[in-house]
C-alpha cells in the first residue's frame, strides 16, 4: 500500500530532470539522471494510479508521450511483483527501492499483493537484479535433464530447476555428474543438529506470551522438515530416513518425548555414513530404541529378560530370519530355508541387552554415600537406575536434565545379566560362500564358528563374575561402576550381529528399495552387497553402499534387466516432499509446521517417526494384489497405499497446489489440517516469537507464472521436476488438452489497459484496467495451479522411474 | 517390538473431526445428518440370506494369560489352579497387586469375580478330538477382568472361547517339542510379523503365504457367485492391507479387497469439496465450474457448491480419470497396480456413497457406539476398534444395496484391528486393562447394533443370527514375567461370537497355567530353574512342589490326545506350557476360520475341498474328517 503522505512528499519536490537514456532498470523512465530517480518513482505511481498526460508529468518536466509510450512497452520489466500486470503494487515497490530503503523493505514478506508471483522481496530483488527480467525456461532438447532428475529423485527430497541445473554443471555426462554429485554430499556436513533445534524452540515457547502451539513431538517433526525440506547435506538426510525406516523407532510406542526422538533422528543422520557396525551399537545404546524396544532398565537379574531388542535387532536390523545367498536370494539346504538363530540365542541376545539405562550423569559421578535422590529402592547404593532425564521428583540432587536424552545409554552395576550368553553360530563358507570377512570380523567369526576363544561348539559370552547389588571399586577414577564386563558382552553381541554374512545382502536389499527400485535383479542386490562386504577392506562402509546403490548400472530404466519392473511407488513423505521442493518452498518463519502427515483419512497416511510398529509403515517383501504380485514382484509402499489412502493422499496433494490466499495469489500454502498454523498477518516487529510469525509455507512458482500462456512448456518444466522427466508425449498431449479445454483453464489474452479517466488517487489500485484484471489474473493462476493439479494426479509422479 | 501405535495414531482422528468438511471425505456423521433432514432414511435390514464373517485382530501378541484365568478348582471351591496361576505371574510378590512396577502380572481372585464364566454347555468328556473337547469339568473360568460384557455375552450363550488357539501345522505337545520327536512346526515361531501371517493365512507352514484366509473364502466360486456383479467388494478392511484379505490376483475381482477408514470412506477430492450443513438445493457456486456429477449430499438434486474449482472441473477429472483404470499400460507395474488401486477406490467409494444415501448409518445402529464410555472412557480417549466396529455396523445396513445393480448383497468379510498389545515392559498395566475395556466395549456395542438390524422377511429376526465376529492374535504370551512386562509365546485364548454360536462353552484345551518352573533335566535351559525359584520364593528343596507334575490337575483324567495314560503324569496330559509358561498352541487358527467357514455356507464335501480353503488343517488335526465335521461351535443350519 501507498501511503497517501508518501505520494504528497513526492509530488511537492519540485525535481528537475536532464536528458539521459531511459532505462526499465533501474527504473529511468523519466529519461532523467539516475541519480534523480525519485522523480522516477513518483512518475511510476502516477502512471499507475491512471494519470496521463500533463497530470503525469507534473512538476517533473519530463515528457508525457514519451513516459507513456516507454511504459507502456516495458510493462513486463516494471511488473516487478510479477502479477502479470505493471500497477500500483509495481510502482510503489519501486518507488521504495529509488528511495533508497533496503530491500527487505521494499515488500514486506506476506504482503505481495494479490496474484503477484514474486512474493517476497528476496524474490523482487532477485529479479532486479537481473535486469528485470527473469530466466524463462526452455524445454530441453536432450535427455540429460531428465536423467538429472531421475538421479535427484532417487537421491534426494525432489529436486527444483536450479538443482538440476546445478547437476548439470558437475560434468560432461550422467556419469560424471552423479559421481561428482555424491562425492561432495558425502563431504557435506550437516546443517545443524535437530536436538538443538527442539532447544531453541523451547525457550521460544518458554518466552512466547502465548504459543499458538504445543511443544512435543510435533516440533521434532518440524525439525525433521526444515532439515529435510532446506538443508544441502540432501543425501545424508535422505539416508537417515531410510535408516529410520530400518532400524525403527516411532513416537507411536515407548518412545515419545520430542528430544528422544530428535536425538535419534542425528544420530542417524550424524552416522549416516559411518560403518553399519558403528549405527548398530549406537542404535542399541540410543535412549530411544532403549525405550522404544524396552531394553533400558532390563532388569539382567530376572529369570527370563526382556526379549524385546534382542529379538528385533536379530529379525529387522541386520540378519533376518534365514540365511541368505550373497544376492539376497534364500539360501537353501536340502530344500529347506536355514533359519539364522533358535529360541536359545534369542535368549542369550536378550541377556546381554540388560542392565542398560539413561546416563546420569551427577549421581554417577558421586562417591558413597549418595544422597537419597542417587538411590534406588532396592539396595540404596546404585547409582539411579530409576533416573530419566525428565524426572523432576529426585530433588536437588538428580535435577531433570534433557541432555541424558542424547547420552547414550550405560550399563548399571548387579543389573547385567551374568549368566552365559548364547550368540549367532554362522560359518562364511557353509552352505553358501560368502566370501571371506575382513580382518576386523575375523574374531567374531571363529568366535560364531565354535573355534575361537577356547568355547567349542558353543558360542557364547562367557558369564560374568559379578556380584549383585553390591558396589564393586574399580581400580582407579573413582567412578563406582564397572562397567567393562557390560560392554564387553555388548561388543560380542553388535560384532556377532555384524559380521553374519547375512547382513550385507540384507542392508543392500533395503536400500536399494528405498532409493531405486522395489524389485531390484539378484546381480544388482550382489553388486551392492559386494560394495558392503569389502570393497575397501572395511565392511559395512556406507558411503560406498550408497554410492554402489546409486550408482549401479541397473538404476536407470534403461539399464534395468527387466524394465516394467524397473522403479517404485514413492513413499508418501517422499511425494510430499519433492512437491514441496520443486518450487523451492519456505516457510517465512522457518518452521516447517507440517502436522497430522499421519492420519489414514485427513493426512497422507504417513509422517516422519511414526511407524505403527517397529516392522516399519511398509514391509519389505509386501507384494499388493494385481500387476505387481501377478508379475511376482515387490511394492513395499502399496501397503499402505490402501483404498482410502490412495483418496485421501491425493487429496491432500490437491490441496496443497489448489489452495491460495487472497493476499498471495501465487502461493500454495501447506495444508491447515490439524495445526492451523498458517497465521497470515503482520509480523511484528514487537514480538518476533514464534506465536506472532508467519508458518505458511510459500511455493516459488515465479518461473512456472511466466510460461502460463503455453502449456506444452509448462508440462515440460513441470515433468522435470516433479515427475522425473518420465511423462510420455502421449500422457503429455492429454494433460495439456485437459487444461487448454475451453471448459477448463484455457489461455485468455491480458485485459487492455485504459487510458482515460484517471481515477482516485487514494484508492486506485488496478483502477487504471478494467474489470477482467482480476479475472484475468485468476485464470492465469487456474492454469498454473490446474496444471499442478494434473500433474500431482498423474501416476508418474506417483511412481519414480 | 511395539504395537501400540495404531491406538494411538488414530486419535488424532478425535482432534480433526472440524477439519473433516474441509478434505471433502463424507463422514458418517455427515451422512447421517444429511439423510436424516431429507427424511430418507430406509427401516435397517439385511437380507434373510446373509451373512457376514467379522474378524478383530488384535496386534502386538495380546497377553492370554490374564484372558482366560482359572477361577474355581473343579470341587468348585478351591483355587489351587488359581493359585498356581497367582504365584507364576507374580515374580515372587507375596501380596498381589496388579499395578505395582514389580512386574506382578497377576489379578487377585476377588478381582475376577465380575467376569467368572458359567459354562451352560460342555459335559461330555473328550474323546479322540479330544483337542476341541468344551468339557471344564467342573472348573470355573473366569475372562480379563475388564471384559466385562463379553463374560456377559458369554453367559448368554452368545459368546463361545477357543483356548489354547494358535498357528499349527502337526499336533505337538510339550515333551514333543523339548526332544524334537513331532513333525514340522509353524515357521518362525514368536515372530510378530510371521506370526500374523500365519494366523491370517492359515498357512504356517510358508515365511510368505501370498493368500489370506479371508482372500481364499472371499474367492471361492461359492462366495464368488453368490456375489457376482456386486458393487462393492466382499472383503472390506476397516484396517489396512492385512495378509488375511489377500487373494488371488487372477481370481474373481470382487474378491480384492478394499479399505474403508474408520470414520469415513476414500473419497476423492474431486467433484464435490464442502458438504452442506443442511441439505438445500444445490447449484454451482464457481464461475469455473461448468458441470458436476450430482453429489450424495445433494438430497434435491443438482450439484452443490462447490469451494474449490479446480477439481471440480469435469474437463480436468476426466483427464485424470480416463488415465486411472485397470488396463495395464504395460509402462511399469508399478504404474499399473497405482491406476488399479485409485480404480478400484473411485468405483467402490461411489457405490457406497450412494448406497450410503438411502441407507445411511442411521440412529438404530450409530446410537450404541455413542452410550459415554464407549467411544472413550477410563485408560482411552479414543476406541478405534469402536470406530471401526461402528463402520462394519454402517456397511452391513447399508448391504441391502451392495449387491448388483444395486441388489441386496449377499456375503460381506470384514477385518478390523487393534494394536498395542507388545507388552513386555511397563506398558503391560498401562495398555492392557484400557485395551481389553476397548474390546469388550466396542464388541458389545456393535452386538447391540446388530440386534436392532431387521432381516429382510423375517419380523423378530434381526442380524444378530447373520454376523459371525471372532477374535485372532499372532501370539499369546509367556505366563513369567520378565520383570515388568511378558514375552513372546504361542498358543492364546480367542472369542467367537453370534447368533449362530453356541456359546456358553469354552472350546479347545482349555487347561490350567502350569507352573513355569520344573524339574531339573527336563528344561534344557537349567540355569532359569535356579533364579526362577529364587523369585518364587522357595528354596532349592522345595523345588520340586512347584514344578508341574507334582500340582496334579484337579479331577482332570488324562489327555487322550497327548497319549499319556496316567492321571497326575509330570507334565504330561493337558500340559502344554513350554518353559516360561507359553502355551504350545493345540487348536490351530485355521480350525476356528474352518468351523465358521463352514457356516458360512462354503461348501467342502471333499478332502481336496478342505485343502484348498486351508492347506493345513488335515495335517493339523489328523483325527478330524474335516469334509464331514468341525469344531462344532457353529449351528451349522443357522
Amino acid at each position: 500500500m501507498i501511503k497517501n503522505y508518501w505520494l504528497a512528499t513526492l509530488a511537492s519536490c519540485g525535481l528537475l530532470t536532464s536528458g539521459v537514456a531511459m532505462a526499465v532498470c533501474p527504473f529511468n523512465v523519466s529519461g532523467d539522471a539516475a541519480s534523480d530517480s525519485l522523480r522516477d518513482g513518483l512518475l511510476l505511481v502516477r502512471y499507475a494510479q491512471g494519470q496521463r498526460g500533463a497530470a503525469l508529468v507534473a512538476g517533473t518536466t519530463a515528457t508525457a508521450s514519451t513516459v507513456e509510450s516507454f511504459i507502456a512497452a516495458n510493462t513486463a520489466g516494471l511488473d516487478v511483483n510479477g502479477n502479470g500486470v505493471f500497477d500500483i503494487g509495481d510502482a510503489a515497490i519501486i518507488a521504495r527501492s529509488v528511495f533508497g530503503f533496503g530491500y527487505q523493505s521494499w515488500m514486506p514478506d506476506g504482503q505481495a499483493g494479490a496474484y503477484a508471483t514474486r512474493t517476497s522481496s528476496a524474490l523482487v530483488k532477485t529479479f532486479v537484479d537481473a535486469g528485470c527480467s527473469a530466466p524463462i525456461f526452455v524445454s530441453p532438447t536432450t535427455t540429460d535433464a531428465a536423467d538429472a532428475s531421475r538421479f535427484l529423485i532417487q537421491s534426494t527430497f525432489g529436486p527444483s530447476r536450479s538443482d538440476i541445473a546445478a547437476f548439470l554443471a558437475l560434468g560432461a555426462n550422467q556419469s560424471a555428474r552423479s559421481n561428482a554429485w555424491i562425492t561432495s554430499q558425502l563431504t557435506t556436513p550437516r546443517s545443524g543438529s535437530h536436538f538443538q533445534y527442539l532447544v531453541n524452540r523451547k525457550a521460544e515457547y518458554l518466552a512466547g506470551a502465548a504459543p499458538d502451539y504445543t511443544f512435543g513431538n510435533n516440533i521434532t517433526r518440524e525439525s525433521f522438515w526444515g532439515q529435510a525440506l532446506t538443508s544441502p547435506d540432501q543425501l545424508r538426510q535422505r539416508l537417515a530416513l531410510a535408516l529410520s525406516e530400518v532400524l525403527v523407532v516411532s513416537e507411536y510406542g515407548g518412545s515419545n518425548d520430542p528430544y528422544e526422538l530428535a536425538a535419534y533422528l542425528d544420530l542417524l543422520a550424524d552416522n549416516a555414513f559411518t560403518n553399519y557396525r558403528d549405527l548398530l551399537y549406537k542404535v542399541a545404546l540410543s535412549p530411544a530404541m532403549g525405550r522404544y524396544l524396552s531394553h533400558l532398565r532390563n532388569e539382567g537379574s530376572s529369570a527370563n529378560p526382556n526379549e524385546n531388542f534382542a529379538r528385533e535387532i536379530l529379525q529387522l536390523f541386520g540378519v533376518g530370519l534365514f540365511r541368505l545367498n550373497q544376492d539376497g536370494t534364500q539360501a537353501m539346504n536340502a530344500g529347506q530355508p536355514i533359519p539364522t538363530y533358535d529360541e536359545t540365542m534369542v535368549k542369550g541376545f536378550a541377556r546381554v541387552f540388560t542392565g542398560f539405562a539413561y546416563d546420569d550423569l551427577i549421581c554417577k559421578g558421586m562417591a558413597p554415600p549418595l544422597p537419597a535422590a542417587c538411590t534406588d529402592s532396592q539396595a540404596g547404593v546404585h547409582p539411579n537406575w530409576y533416573w530419566a532425564p525428565d524426572r523432576d521428583d529426585l530433588g536437588p540432587n538428580a535435577p531433570p536434565d534433557v541432555n541424558g536424552w542424547k547420552r547414550p545409554m550405560v550399563p548399571f552395576i548387579g543389573r547385567h545379566n551374568k549368566l552365559s550368553k548364547q550368540l549367532m553360530t554362522y560359518n562364511y563358507g557353509m552352505p553358501v560362500n560368502a566370501g571371506t570377512p575382513v580382518a576386523a570380523c575375523t574374531n567374531a567369526v571363529a568366535f560364531a564358528s565354535g573355534a575361537g576363544l577356547g568355547i567349542l561348539a558353543a558360542p557364547v559370552v562367557p558369564a560374568i563374575d559379578e556380584v549383585t547389588g553390591v558396589v564393586i571399586p574399580t581400580s582407579g577414577g573413582g567412578t563406582r561402576t564397572n562397567r567393562t564386563q557390560a560392554y564387553d558382552s555388548l561388543n560380542a553381541a553388535i560384532d556377532n550381529i555384524f559380521c553374519h554374512p547375512n547382513v550385507g545382502p540384507f542392508i543392500s536389499n533395503h536400500l536399494i528399495r528405498f532409493f531405486v527400485t522395489s524389485t531390484p535383479s539378484d546381480a544388482y542386490v550382489g553388486r551392492v552387497t559386494a560394495a558392503f562386504n569389502n570393497t575397501l577392506g572395511v565392511r559395512g562402509d556406507m558411503k560406498a553402499v550408497i554410492k554402489a546403490v546409486l550408482t549401479d548400472a541397473e538404476a536407470t530404466p534403461s539399464g534395468a534387466t527387466s524394465p516394467t519392473k524397473f522403479g517404485k511407488l514413492k513413499e508418501p513423505m517422499l511425494r510430499l516432499s519433492g512437491l514441496y521442493r520443486a518450487f523451492n518452498t519456505r516457510s517465512y518463519s522457518n518452521r516447517y509446521r507440517i502436522d497430522g502427515l499421519d492420519s489414514l483419512e485427513y493426512g497422507i497416511n504417513q509422517g516422519p517417526l511414526q511407524s505403527p510398529t517397529v516392522f516399519n509403515y511398509f514391509h519389505p517383501e509386501f507384494a499388493p494384489p494385481g500387476p505387481i504380485a501377478s508379475a511376482g514382484a515387490i511394492g513395499p509402499e502399496f501397503e499402505i497405499t490402501t483404498t482410502t489412502a490412495i483418496a485421501a493422499t491425493q487429496n491432500y496433494f490437491g490441496n496443497i497446489v489448489t489452495s491460495s490466499s487472497a493476499s498471495a495469489g501465487n502461493a500454495f500454502t501447506d495444508n491447515l489440517i490439524g495445526n492451523g498454523a498458517c497465521n497470515v498477518g503482520t509480523l511484528s516487529a514487537t514480538d518476533p516469537s514464534a506465536s506472532s510469525r508467519q508458518h505458511c509455507m510459500f511455493g516459488n512458482l515465479e518461473e512456472l507464472f511466466a510460461l502460463h500462456a503455453d502449456s506444452s512448456t509448462m508440462f515440460d518444466y513441470i515433468n522435470l521436476v516433479m515427475l522425473g522427466g518420465s511423462l510420455s508425449s502421449t500422457n503429455k498431449a492429454a494433460l495439456v488438452a485437459a487444461l487448454d479445454d475451453p471448459l477448463a483453464y484455457p489461455t485468455t489474452p491480458v485485459p487492455s489497459l485504459i487510458t482515460t479517466s484517471p481515477n482516485s488517487a487514494t484508492s486506485g489500485q488496478l483502477s487504471t484496467y478494467n474489470n477482467a484484471l482480476s479475472s484475468w489474473q485468476q485464470r492465469r493462476r487456474d492454469r498454473v495451479k490446474g496444471a499442478l493439479w494434473l500433474a500431482v494426479h498423474s501416476p508418474e509422479f506417483q511412481i519414480q522411474r | 517390538m511395539n504395537f501400540k501405535s495404531f491406538k494411538q495414531r488414530r486419535d488424532f482422528l478425535k482432534t480433526a473431526s472440524t477439519v473433516a468438511l474441509a478434505s471433502g471425505i463424507p463422514t458418517l456423521d455427515i451422512l447421517n445428518n444429511v439423510a436424516l433432514a431429507a427424511g430418507g432414511v430406509e427401516p435397517s435390514s439385511v437380507d434373510s440370506s446373509y451373512k457376514a464373517i467379522v474378524c478383530v485382530f488384535f496386534y502386538g501378541g495380546q497377553d492370554n494369560t490374564n484372558i482366560l484365568v482359572p477361577y474355581r478348582d473343579s470341587n468348585g471351591t478351591g483355587t489351587t489352579e488359581y493359585d498356581r496361576y497367582r504365584l507364576g505371574r507374580a515374580n515372587g510378590t507375596p501380596v498381589n497387586n496388579p499395578f505395582a512396577t514389580n512386574g506382578d502380572l497377576s489379578y487377585s481372585n476377588a478381582q475376577l469375580a465380575a467376569t467368572a464364566l458359567n459354562v451352560t454347555a460342555g459335559t461330555t468328556a473328550p474323546g479322540i478330538n479330544s483337542v476341541f473337547t468344551n468339557h471344564t469339568y467342573g472348573r470355573r473360568f473366569a475372562l480379563h477382568p475388564s471384559y466385562v460384557e463379553l463374560a456377559a455375552l458369554f453367559n448368554s450363550g452368545k459368546l463361545a472361547v477357543v483356548s489354547n488357539v494358535g498357528p499349527l501345522i502337526s499336533p505337538i505337545n510339550r515333551g514333543q517339542w523339548y526332544t524334537n520327536t513331532t513333525g514340522p512346526r509353524p515357521l518362525n515361531l514368536y515372530s510378530h510379523d510371521d506370526q500374523q501371517k500365519a494366523w491370517m493365512s492359515g498357512t504356517a507352514d510358508k515365511a510368505a503365504p501370498e493368500r489370506g484366509i479371508g482372500g481364499r473364502i472371499a474367492a471361492h466360486p461359492y462366495v464368488a457367485n453368490l456375489n457376482s456383479g456386486a458393487l462393492v467388494s466382499t472383503q472390506i478392511s476397516l484396517d489396512g492391507s492385512n495378509t488375511f484379505m489377500l487373494s488371488d490376483p487372477a481370481g474373481p475381482s470382487n474378491a480384492i479387497a478394499y479399505q474403508v477408514g474408520s470414520g469415513s470412506i476414500g473419497r476423492l477430492q474431486t467433484t464435490t469439496t464442502t458438504p452442506p450443513a443442511t441439505p438445500t438445493v444445490c447449484n454451482t457456486g464457481s464461475t469455473f465450474i461448468t458441470a458436476n456429477p450430482s453429489s450424495p449430499y445433494c438430497v434435491v438434486g443438482g450439484p452443490i457448491k462447490v469451494s474449490n474449482g479446480y477439481t471440480g472441473n469435469t474437463k480436468m477429472y476426466n483427464a485424470f480419470r480416463t488415465r486411472v483404470t485397470s488396463i495395464p499400460e504395460n509402462v511399469s507395474i508399478y504404474h499399473d497396480q497405482w491406476r488399479a488401486t485409485m480404480d478400484q477406490s473411485v468405483k467402490t467409494e461411489a457405490a457406497i456413497a450412494a448406497a450410503f444415501v438411502n441407507f445411511p448409518p442411521s440412529e438404530d445402529v450409530v446410537a450404541p457406539f455413542q452410550v459415554p464410555g464407549v467411544m472413550s472412557g477410563p485408560g482411552y480417549t479414543s476406541n478405534d476398534l469402536a470406530r471401526q466396529l461402528r463402520m462394519v455396523a454402517a456397511l452391513i445396513r447399508a448391504s441391502v444395496q451392495f449387491g448388483s445393480a444395486g441388489t441386496p448383497l449377499k456375503r460381506q468379510i470384514f477385518f478390523v484391528g487393534i494394536g498395542g498389545f507388545d507388552t513386555h515392559g511397563t506398558e503391560f498395566w498401562s495398555n492392557n486393562p484400557s485395551l481389553n475395556t476397548q474390546i469388550s466395549k466396542a464388541i458389545n456395542a456393535f452386538w447391540t447394533a446388530m440386534g436392532s438390524v431387521q432381516v429382510t422377511g423375517s419380523p423378530g429376526s434381526n442380524a444378530q443370527s447373520k454376523v459371525t465376529l471372532m477374535t485372532m492374535t499372532e501370539f499369546g504370551r509367556t505366563h513369567d514375567s520378565n520383570g515388568q512386562g511378558c514375552d513372546h509365546g504361542w498358543g492364546s485364548h480367542q472369542i467367537v461370537l453370534g447368533g449362530a454360536v453356541k456359546g456358553g462353552a469354552i472350546y479347545g484345551m482349555n487347561h490350567n497355567i502350569q507352573n513355569t518352573t520344573t524339574a531339573p533335566g527336563t528344561v534344557p535351559n537349567s540355569d532359569s530353574v535356579a533364579t526362577a525359584a529364587k523369585y518364587l520364593g522357595v528354596d532349592a528343596a522345595n523345588r520340586q512342589d512347584l514344578t508341574c507334575g507334582a500340582v496334579p490337575r484337579i479331577g482332570i483324567p488324562p489327555d487322550p490326545y497327548s497319549g499319556a495314560t496316567t492321571a497326575g503324569a509330570r507334565c504330561a496330559g493337558l500340559n502344554h506350557c513350554l518353559s516360561r509358561g507359553e502355551l504350545v498352541a493345540t487348536t490351530s487358527g485355521d480350525a476356528v476360520m474352518a468351523t465358521i467357514a463352514k457356516w458360512f455356507g462354503v461348501p467342502m464335501p471333499t478332502t481336496s475341498d478342505v485343502d484348498a480353503l486351508f492347506p493345513t488343517l488335515r495335517a493339523a488335526h489328523p483325527n478330524t474328517d474335516w469334509t464331514a465335521a468341525d469344531m462344532g461351535f457353529m449351528n451349522p443350519g443357522a
